[in-house]
């Protein structure tokens, strides 16, 4: 009792004692109670935190799979123009001398000779891509035959084979960021010629086409030789006015403008990968003109063309 | 202090005893009634202190060893330490000790005729070594982190491995000269692209706006998500790569006869899985699936909820992770997930994968693995 009571008066003159203390010392004994509380209870808990041991290992994210159609060199796709084709050209070197195939001067007594095909680069690159389908779809206003072959990149003059010289525009580099090891220097500064080296041809399949066999004239030895053409799409039957293929039943269409589909599925670029598993790939685009039947090749057109690119694998 | 307390100095008490009495009678009961409380909240706080105080020093003999450097208290009563193996080699080595600093070389211990790096109680964490795999990883990436147990008592071992990605993308920091930053004359401030953990990019110091930061974080996220971490590889007759998905993130490990001083070998095996039919396809029916499977193909029992084989657990995973593993999982449910042989349900499913596969291949560039190896007392 006595114990109990004497406790109770102590804590009480303690407690009076506390009260009678200016503001700033009260606080000051709060505080300083609180942080010797929280030591105590920190210490065995920072001892608990190093009861842990740790091991990790760091590694570099890959670029995303991705697949992009460029123009030349990975170019934006701004700088693939197919621009205007006039059928009636002559071969003419840089002074503008009619010259021959090989590039020789012609002299006044020898014909100029025709330009027969117009050629254009495009690049196809991707990362972690093995197999890709490209696909080609234009209209047949023009009596264009479309082609498309491989192509090797060059950084000179190519001592043989049929090239295409590209002249790189220095800030048309904004669409694509990839670069691939052995063709990684992009020139941001001044324009660059490539030379693309015409090789295989890639063999693919219209989809909706009627596939015309026609003899054209060369104009180059004048031969004449069989050449197979599209020239139209499909009907439902040879009579019908329905293209099912591509417009179902509608019937108000210019046949003319009836897109014809090529396609073509390219695989085995998992060996073209580099370090990065990125590839490269460049294709000329060939366009070349003959008669047909049944048409003048003197109308002035227009067709749309469309390259796209799709992976499969 | 409340502001109901009257707080004044012992000069004023004298001078207004006297002429408010009654507001002193009543100053007088309210400060008995803060002695009782203050009595009562003294008593308590002692027997508080007295319980802390006895508890921390029952904690203090109960460990075996105490060392104290400077402020530092370690106890080293683990009964076990991890290595890395050799002097192989440690992986993209500069940019771990640029943005890992904490994970250091260990201390070296040879064990039949091998050396390994070990941790101690001063270095506890420790970069692994690589003999085999890339160094860089994308969709479809895997590897096996070469983690090692080297034990400090005989007898039983159990230890919990949990595992976690840590995200590192390129982020512009200001410039800071002279502790201010640095005007780049257009109106702006001068920055540098640095390599950053994406949970440390904040506002100050880095010129991020907010949609720029929830990409990164996003990105971040469904990295931690994709990455996925398996118990051991699989290589019999069938087709498909791990057995037993380790959705939890994390691994026991048991060791009924460990020797004091012998190292044991505990590989992590990780997989960022390229394509979402790996993953969510069950039978295949519809040929939807490109790639193998993570792991073996069963269709899965939903009637039950017990988890019964790896599949059903690599589909309670996307279930409960989805917004980890799809870029909008808004729209996901769970019966697409458990439904993904449908083609309906995997175009979508497959779309939302890969869309969060490009966000990470397009906003992270390092990521680290990290493994924490702690006693497992609850099964003791």
């Amino acid at each position: 009792m006595k114990a109990i009571a004497w406790i109770k008066r102590k804590a009480g003159s303690i407690a009076h004692g506390f009260t009678e203390l200016p503001k700033e010392r009260k606080l000051q004994i709060l505080a300083t109670s609180a942080i010797t509380a929280t030591l105590f209870v920190a210490i065995p808990v920072y001892a608990w935190f190093s009861n842990q041991r740790k091991a990790a290992e760091m590694f570099k994210v890959d670029y995303p799979n991705s697949l992009y159609i460029n123009a030349a060199h990975r170019q934006d796709q701004v700088q693939f123009e197919l621009g205007g084709i006039n059928i009636n050209e002559y071969l003419k070197n840089e002074s503008g001398q009619f010259v021959n195939a090989e590039g020789t001067v012609l002299s006044n007594n020898q014909d100029p000779v025709k330009i027969t095909k117009k050629q254009y680069v495009f690049s196809v690159s991707g990362s972690n891509a093995d197999c890709f389908i490209l696909q080609m779809a234009h209209t047949t206003n023009n009596m264009f035959t479309y082609r498309i072959y491989e192509a090797t990149q060059q950084d000179s003059v190519p001592a043989s084979g049929e090239y295409v010289e590209y002249k790189t525009n220095h800030s048309a580099y904004t669409q694509n960021p990839l670069l691939v090891v052995g063709d990684d220097v992009v020139n941001t500064v001044s324009d660059e010629t490539k030379y693309y080296v015409k090789g295989a041809e890639v063999v693919g399949q219209y989809k909706n086409a009627v596939v015309a066999t026609t003899s054209s004239t060369s104009t180059v030895e004048g031969a004449t030789t069989t050449i197979s053409t599209v020239d139209l799409a499909k009907k439902a039957t040879d009579d019908s006015k329905y293209y099912p293929q591509v417009f179902g039943t509608n019937t108000n269409v210019q046949e003319r403008a009836i897109p014809l589909y090529w396609q073509n599925e390219i695989t085995g670029l998992k060996d073209e990968w580099d370090s990065n598993k990125r590839f490269c790939r460049y294709y000329i685009l060939e366009v070349t003109w003959e008669n047909r039947s049944g048409r003048t090749i003197e109308d002035k057109e227009t067709d749309l063309l469309y390259l796209s690119v799709k992976r499969t694998g | 202090m409340s502001d109901k307390n009257n707080n004044f100095n012992i000069g004023d008490l004298a001078s207004t005893a006297s002429a408010y009495s009654a507001e002193s009678e009543e100053r007088r009961e309210n400060e008995r009634k803060r002695k009782l409380l203050l009595l009562k909240f003294g008593a308590m706080g002692i027997l508080t202190a007295i319980i802390i105080i006895i508890g921390s020093i029952a904690w203090f003999t109960m460990s075996e060893e105490v060392e104290g450097t400077g402020a530092n208290m370690t106890a080293d009563d683990l009964p076990f330490e991890i290595a890395a193996k050799g002097t192989e080699g440690v992986r993209n080595q500069s940019f771990i000790s640029a943005l890992a600093p904490g994970y250091q070389p260990g201390e070296f211990y040879t064990y039949n005729g091998v050396t390994y790096s070990v941790t101690s109680g001063n270095t506890d964490s420790i970069r692994l070594q690589y003999s085999s795999g890339d160094s860089e990883i994308g969709p479809g990436g895997s590897g096996v982190c070469d983690l090692y147990l080297k034990s400090k008592i005989d007898g039983k071992l159990t230890l919990k491995i949990d595992m976690n990605v840590v995200s590192y993308a390129n982020v512009d920091k200001f410039d800071i000269v002279n502790g201010a930053k640095v005007s780049d004359g257009n109106g702006g401030y001068r920055t540098t692209p640095t390599l950053t953990a994406v949970s440390d990019i904040n506002y100050i110091e880095y010129n991020i706006t907010e949609p720029e930061l929830t990409a990164l974080r996003n990105a971040a996220s469904y990295l931690s998500g994709h990455i996925m971490f398996y118990k051991e590889p699989y290589s019999g007759e069938d087709n498909y790569s791990y057995i037993e998905p380790l959705t939890n993130r994390m691994r026991k490990y048991t060791n009924n006869n460990a020797e004091d001083g012998a190292v044991y070998h505990v590989p992590i095996y990780w997989m960022w899985s390229n394509t979402l039919g790996q993953l969510a396809i069950q039978t295949n029916v519809n040929s939807l699936r490109s790639g193998k499977p993570v792991v073996e193909e069963t269709a899965v029992d939903t009637t039950d909820d017990a988890v019964t084989t790896d599949k059903e657990a690599v589909l309670e995973y996307l279930w409960s992770n989805k917004g980890e593993m799809f870029a909008d999982a808004t729209a996901i449910t769970r019966e697409m997930i458990f439904d993904a042989d449908t083609e309906v349900n995997f175009r979508e499913l497959s779309a939302q994968y890969n869309a969060a596969d490009y966000a990470i291949g397009t906003n992270i560039a390092y990521f680290l693995i990290e493994l924490t190896v702690t006693n497992d007392n609850t099964q003791q």
